[in-house]
């Protein structure tokens, strides 16, 4: 019993912890985030498996996991409020070639950020050869080029 | 021209179907661990009673190899005899377990044939509770007597590995 309700609980910690930080958050994992995340599942080690050290315990707590994620993925197909809540809505940070530049400033992200993206997928050179940019609810930025603005694969 | 792609739809088929057999066995599991079947949980919980009501176990029927476990010896006011409390415990639970503690402290732990007899002290009588926490050391199924004042009473815990 105690495994399970151990999964549950950190499954909904972590949830609300990584929902709170925001969409940017680990999105794109640097040396340092990498070991943030390291030192986030040693500390979440010792809640889900205490003092017990069986097979049948870990077994437990590893398909509680793996269940409450399956569960979660198939209520947000099957709900919008679930997916919005738990996964987060993409918004648009270039709109027809505008920066919306109060959108950017809530999720801290400058023009930079934007002509990254667009140089990475599109090998683009400026700002304004972008035509929409979307921050995406997984946390990546999309951008789509104006017509005429090289592309990579051309 | 086609897409190149090694494709096969009746493997798909037979995947998405063991698929969801799967997860209903997953899913299976997981309730199981949750009310007790696994380890501890409503349906593990269980009392073992002597006859004349000198000793009561509170224990799990089944428990985890090399994980904390406790159970509790539940003892009435006459199961006290010149202020101390003596229980007998054998059977394959002594010599399957590792005792961590007994709470309240044992004033004298003595060997008998297969088991070991506990004595404790009584300041004032009354109802008392002894408290045994222990690690499983073996698997299967370990068997306990547990006899006071000469009222005796067993139980069997189930040690998953």
């Amino acid at each position: 019993m105690d495994a399970v309700l151990r999964a549950f609980a950190l499954y909904l910690v972590l949830l609300v912890l990584l929902r709170l930080t925001g969409k940017r958050s680990l999105s794109q994992v640097t040396t340092f985030d990498f070991v943030i995340l390291l030192i986030v599942g040693e500390a979440s080690q010792q809640a889900l498996l205490g003092e017990d050290f069986s097979v049948i315990h870990a077994a437990l707590v590893i398909a509680t996991l793996l269940l409450l994620d399956r569960g979660s993925d198939y209520l947000a197909w099957r709900f919008g409020w679930f997916q919005r809540w738990t996964q987060s809505v993409p918004a648009i940070l270039v709109e027809n070639g505008r920066p919306l530049n109060d959108v950017l400033k809530k999720f801290h992200l400058t023009e930079d950020d934007i002509v990254t993206a667009g140089r990475e997928a599109h090998g683009l050179e400026r700002l304004d050869q972008v035509k929409w940019a979307v921050l995406e609810s997984s946390g990546g930025i999309s951008v789509i080029p104006r017509r005429g603005a090289p592309s990579s694969g051309s | 021209m086609t897409l190149q792609i090694n494709q096969n739809e009746r493997f798909q088929r037979r995947e998405w179907r063991l698929e969801r057999i799967g997860w209903v066995i997953v899913g299976a599991f997981v309730l199981a661990g949750l009310v007790g079947l696994l380890g501890t949980g409503p349906l593990s919980w269980a009392t073992a009673r002597s006859e004349q009501g000198f000793v009561a176990v509170e224990y799990q029927r089944i428990t985890h190899h090399e994980a904390d476990d406790s159970l509790s010896l539940v003892l009435p006011a006459d199961a006290v005899e010149d202020g101390t409390i003596s229980v007998e415990l054998s059977g394959s639970w002594v010599a399957g377990v590792d005792v961590q503690s007994i709470s309240p402290q044992p004033a004298e732990e003595r060997a008998v044939p297969d088991g070991v007899v506990v004595d404790i002290a009584v300041e004032r009588p009354g109802p008392t509770t002894v408290v045994i926490g222990f690690r499983a050391q073996q698997y299967g199924t370990l068997e306990a007597t547990v006899t006071v004042g000469g009222d005796t009473t067993s139980f069997t815990q189930l040690v998953l590995p």
